[in-house]
């Protein structure tokens, strides 16, 4: 638990738990899982653009939701940031949608 | 061993009304090395089995806050784990190091999965094993063609056995370990009557014992490949049907999880299981994923490839859902 703000931080979502970049508590300081952190942010951020929200990391732990508009909501795992970003967005986030892998493509090939 | 692996392995037994669930059970049960087993029943009924750590389940089930039905914690099964725990720690029952549930034979057995690895004070303890479905080998055709919930008992299943194959023809019986391929591929169907069938190795069997976790990983993909062989490519996208895909360039993990997360949110109760051996890039070693619906165990990585192919394949039990629209996606967020 973060003794300043009484956050408790909860089992690893199953996406942070083993990767290319290792485990959270294996490499030295951690610098590899907040690498492979951020360019997890970055994948998501590229989908919520679809739908008009972003993501951000908060103290390593939480994750952010924000609207075009401001409003924000703090979440710990990816499946919350999806449902959040729905909420927020008024329709259903499917990666499965035509238009949004046409989208993604579109960001693929031109980065 | 990992600490996910020490935790203390669920094994679900499950399969249709009077399709030899508890037959199954008491076959297993009566070998020696499954004495530090404990038993749950949900049954209504008399309970046909003799076993010193039995207990039985009411039934009652609360739902989680998101709502969603396959990720429904099951709080007579808590209640009843919880119990059975204290009497452990009381001493009044033998210590335990497996926990056996036979379910009803109309239940859904994720809600049975869900509620030992997202409840809380289960999970710390417990971590779902392998699900076991008998099928009645004269009955099983007519069963699934009537009652949805046989075949999400199949299409669940990590082992598939079929029961009652004295009383029903070799044409029958082939016919159904065809149509349980279609359904699932990834689990290894076996015959109760064979005379190699050991019962006991049913509920020994786990992917996440270090020691059978290759042979286990193994095996998902053998059924894939006879199914192949024997069936084509499938690209349906009606009722709930399995296939495999392959995927020659490495994954990024963060991509796949951030894909697979989405998926998983957006199609949960249509995608049934997901079994995969991945490559990923910066890996030496393939990751191995297993999930249910919206839930996903903890990734592991194998020693060592199982062959010289080094791609990512994946098994998909689905309803509903193409596997062309499924690669594509995969493939669009891999390049990322």
């Amino acid at each position: 638990m973060c003794g300043f703000c009484a956050v408790f931080s909860g089992v690893p979502h199953w996406t942070e738990t083993a990767s290319d970049a290792g485990d959270r508590d294996s490499d030295s300081g951690g610098h590899a899982w907040r690498l492979a952190r951020q360019r997890r942010l970055a994948i998501v951020n590229a989908v919520l653009a679809h739908y008009g929200c972003r993501v951000a990391d908060w103290m390593g732990g939480e994750f952010v939701v924000t609207s075009q508009r401001g409003r924000s909501e703090m979440v710990q795992h990816l499946p919350q940031v999806w449902q959040v970003a729905e909420n927020i967005a008024r329709r259903p986030l499917d990666p499965l949608d035509p238009t949004l892998l046409a989208a993604l493509r579109a960001r693929g090939s031109s980065s | 061993m990992s600490l996910y692996a020490a935790r203390c392995p669920v094994v679900v037994v499950t399969g249709f009304l009077g399709s030899g669930k508890t037959t199954l059970l008491n076959r297993a049960l009566k070998d020696p090395a499954l004495s530090d087993c404990a038993v749950l029943v949900n049954e209504f009924g008399a309970v046909g089995l003799d076993h010193h750590l039995l207990e039985i389940i009411d039934g009652n089930t609360v739902l989680l806050a998101s709502g969603c039905v396959c990720c429904t914690i099951r709080d007579d099964l808590k209640s009843a784990v919880l119990e059975l725990e204290d009497k452990r720690l009381r001493g009044e029952v033998p210590p335990y190091s497996r926990l056996v549930i036979e379910t009803t034979g109309l239940a859904d057995p994720t809600p049975v999965i869900a509620t030992f690895m997202s409840d809380v004070s289960l999970r710390h303890r417990f971590r779902p094993g392998l699900v076991v479905t008998t099928v009645d080998a004269a009955q099983g055709a007519a069963t699934l063609d009537a009652h949805g919930e046989s075949v999400k008992q199949a299409a669940l299943a990590d082992r598939l056995v079929l029961t009652k194959s004295d009383i029903a023809s070799a044409a029958a019986v082939d016919a159904l370990r065809a149509r349980l391929r279609q359904l699932n591929q990834s689990a290894a169907v076996l015959c109760a009557q064979a005379d190699d069938f050991d019962a006991a190795a049913l509920l020994r069997a786990d992917v996440y014992n270090p020691s059978h976790r290759e042979a286990e990983v193994a095996r998902w993909f053998e059924s894939q490949h006879q199914h192949r062989h024997a069936d084509g490519h499938s690209q349906h996208g009606d009722g709930i049907h399995a296939f495999c895909i392959e995927v020659d360039e490495a994954l990024d993990w963060s991509a796949f999880g951030v894909w697979l997360t989405l998926l998983l949110h957006r199609h949960g109760d249509k995608v049934l299981r997901v079994k995969g051996l991945l490559n990923v890039k910066g890996a030496d070693t393939p990751v191995v994923i297993n999930g249910v619906q919206h839930l996903v165990h903890p990734p592991v990585h194998l020693a060592r490839w199982p062959d010289d192919a080094r791609h990512s394949r994946i098994v998909f039990i689905v309803e509903g859902i193409g596997q062309s629209v499924i690669e594509e996606s995969l493939r669009i967020f891999n390049a990322l």
